[in-house]
Formats: structure tokens, C-alpha cells, sequence
């Protein structure tokens, strides 16, 4: 386990990483370079017709960039599948004859959001882009969500990640933009953040992958790659 | 004033007969007159609900709900704000602006405008995603105007399983 270290392998030939590095001068206020994209590229350069998941909010830049490299990408926002799973509970509750319906506690309700989200078959993805989302994810929800993303990459597979090191004040929309630059565009925040998950926490919670990694950029987000 | 009358009269004597019709047999049908304002687009209002099969050769609207399939040749659906569409699609070019749940096959373009919600599966060649849309599902880009049933054979059967509201797309049981 190499979570906890903060610069890059040197083992990458940095011709095979397969960035657009010109196009990089020309994005917004809200860009930042991403070591994490840039070698959760360079772990893919070898897929043809891979599948993709991206759970955040559908980006258009992030679709078209991936699917210019064939391939084949599914969005999920699991933000927002999670929040329709908690609107839907409360519903539930308000709607059944008073005493009738218990509350789900926190488990249950984990489980049953999973039961109906998420619902991929093992070993079914190349690769998963899940930026922030771990940030926003309960406590009871957020080592299944990690097992059930553990279960559906294929061997060799990657997870990209980012962890904030405090209390995300704002939520952001990840666009990818080339090879090694992020959009980060504020958007409304499905849930509010969870916590800032530290390191020894990060290590247990992905305990189960082969190899991670973490780079902290100078905005101090942590982007983390996890490898099946 | 004689003088264009005379220039507006038929000579009373003129020099050649008038030509005579053609024979039957080179007479070429007269063009059906276009008038654009009509038929131009099939639309299924707000408030009306239809199950069922849309084909044909004419752009579709839909500002209500629609379940079934819909299958237009040269021309493109659009979903309306309204739009509440569970089927399956297939045109030159779809516009999203409501719900949808199904698969997209888009031969030429696909716009999810930003109050659009897609679930299921896309395939088109262009893709535009306005900021604000949800898509939930798999996206696949294609060449321009491939065509559904020879690409149908090549989506792996755990991909189809995918995501559970492909109520309409999955011809296995829905899990």
C-alpha cells in the first residue's frame, strides 16, 4: 500500500500518457491540473472499447472525451440516486398510517438503496471516475458503495477519487477537459458533505484494492487512485 | 389606353395553332402543391397519453406520455418539457427536454437540453449535454447513421441489465 504517498511513480514513460498538455492554457478560473487524471489515463492507455462509470452529474466534456477514446461510458450520479432514495423513504413514512411504518435505520437503508442503484454485474467496468462523491456519502452507505464499486471493476481496474481535506463549502461538477486538467464547476449539492475522511480511513476503506495512490494538489484536494 | 389593349389582345388571326397536349403516355404527374404550415410534424400534446408503435418520415413531438416505440426516418423526436417517454427511439435526431426512460438512437444528433432527465441507453454519433441534464445510463458514440439493428447484436447481454428502468429495451426479464 503506497496510499499515503504524495508524488508520482517514476516508472511512467511520459510519452505514453495521452494528454492534449496545449490545450490546458486555454481553460477557466475553475481548472486544475490532475496528477490523479493523468495517470488513471496513462492505467487505461492500453484499453480499447473499455466501459467507463462516472458517477457524478453528466458532464458533456467528460462524455465526449472519454468516448473519443472508445469508450463506452455510463453515468450515474449516485448523489442524486441517493437523495430520490431519501425523498422516496420520507415519502414512505409521511404516507403510511401513523405507527404502522418503522424507520429504516441507517444499514437498511443502505442496503436497500444498493439494492436498487448501482446495480452493475461484477466485473463490468474499466475504470470508475467517482470524484467526490465518498465526501457526501453516510457513514452506513459509504464502505458498500466502495465494496459494491470494488466488485463491479474489472481486475486491473481503476478508481479515481477525490477527497477533500476539510468540509467542501461548495459542490463541484468534474469536467474532464483534456489529459490532465479538471473543470470544476459549482453546481448544487444533491446532499451536504459527510466529512473529510483522513488518510488511516482512506487506507482502511480501500484496503481491499491492489494498490492506491494519492496526489494532493496545492487547492489541497486529495485525488486518490485505486487500482483492482 | 388603345394602344395596350391591343398589346394585352390575342391577334384574331395567329400564325401557329395552339400546341396540342402531349399524348398520354409523357404527361408527368403534377407535383403535390407543399404547403409548409401543414402536416409537417406529428405531435402528442400535453395531457394526452398513447402506448404504442410511432413510425414514419416526419419529425415527432411529444409534450405528453408516451410509452412503446417510436421510429422516424429522416427526420428527429423531440421530447417536449412535458415529455414523459418510456419506449424506445430511433431518429436522425432527438431532442430531450423532458423524461425519458428507454434507449436513444440517434442517427445523426442527440441534445439533452438542461431540464432533460435520460435513463437507459444512448447511442448517436454527436452528443450535446447541456449543464444542469441528468443522464443515468450508458452512453455509446457511433458513426454517423449506423443503424440499430445491426449494432442491437453487439450490446453484451450484462450490459443490458445494466439499469433496471430498461423496462422497454430488455427482452430478458427485468431483474
Amino acid at each position: 500500500m503506497n496510499l499515503l504517498s504524495k508524488s508520482r511513480a517514476g516508472n511512467q514513460p511520459a510519452a505514453a500518457v495521452p494528454q492534449r498538455a496545449t490545450e490546458s492554457a486555454t481553460v477557466g478560473a475553475h481548472s486544475r491540473v490532475s496528477n490523479g487524471l493523468k495517470d488513471f489515463l496513462w492505467l487505461l492507455s492500453d484499453v480499447e472499447r473499455g466501459h467507463l462509470l462516472d458517477l457524478g452529474p453528466v458532464s458533456q466534456s467528460t462524455v465526449s472525451f472519454f468516448t473519443a477514446k472508445n469508450f463506452k461510458v455510463y453515468t450515474e450520479d449516485v448523489l442524486r440516486s441517493w437523495k430520490s432514495h431519501l425523498n422516496a423513504e420520507e415519502e414512505r413514512m409521511r404516507r403510511a398510517p401513523a405507527g404502522t411504518a418503522a424507520a429504516l435505520d441507517p444499514a437498511s437503508l443502505a442496503q436497500s438503496f444498493l439494492a436498487a442503484n448501482l446495480s452493475f454485474p461484477d466485473e463490468t467496468f474499466h475504470a470508475v471516475l467517482a470524484w467526490d462523491v465518498f465526501d457526501y456519502l453516510e457513514g452506513e452507505l459509504l464502505p458498500r458503495v466502495v465494496s459494491r464499486l470494488y466488485s463491479m471493476l474489472r481486475p486491473g481496474g481503476v478508481l479515481l477519487a477525490c477527497f477533500h481535506s476539510k468540509m467542501p463549502e461548495q459542490f463541484h461538477r468534474y469536467c474532464v477537459v483534456d489529459g490532465q486538467t479538471l473543470d470544476l464547476a459549482p453546481a448544487a449539492a444533491s446532499v451536504s458533505p459527510q466529512r473529510a475522511l483522513q488518510n488511516r480511513e482512506l487506507l482502511n476503506l480501500f484496503s481491499a484494492f491492489r494498490s492506491s495512490k494519492t496526489f494532493v494538489g496545492r487547492d489541497q484536494l486529495r485525488e486518490g487512485l485505486f487500482t483492482k | 389606353m388603345w394602344r395596350r389593349t391591343s398589346e394585352t389582345q390575342p391577334p384574331l388571326s395567329s400564325p401557329e395553332p395552339p400546341a396540342a397536349p402531349p399524348p398520354a403516355a409523357f404527361e408527368r404527374p403534377a407535383p403535390a402543391p407543399r404547403v409548409e404550415s401543414l402536416a409537417v410534424k406529428t405531435v402528442l400534446s400535453r395531457g394526452v397519453t398513447l402506448k404504442g408503435e410511432l413510425s414514419g418520415r416526419e419529425d415527432v413531438s411529444i409534450d405528453g406520455d408516451f410509452e412503446g416505440q417510436i421510429r422516424v426516418s429522416g427526420a428527429g423526436v423531440t421530447i417536449g418539457v412535458n415529455g414523459r417517454v418510456t419506449a424506445e427511439v430511433e431518429a436522425d435526431e432527438i431532442v430531450v427536454e423532458g423524461r425519458f426512460d428507454g434507449s436513444l438512437r440517434a442517427r445523426q444528433r442527440l441534445v439533452i437540453r438542461r431540464s432533460g432527465h435520460v435513463t437507459g441507453e444512448i447511442e448517436t454519433s454527436r452528443l450535446a449535454i447541456e449543464d444542469g441534464a441528468v443522464v443515468r445510463g450508458r452512453v455509446e458514440m457511433t458513426q454517423p447513421g449506423t443503424a440499430r439493428s445491426a449494432r442491437a447484436a453487439e450490446v453484451p447481454r450484462t450490459q443490458k441489465e445494466g439499469f433496471q428502468p430498461l423496462k422497454v429495451a430488455a427482452s430478458e426479464p427485468v431483474r
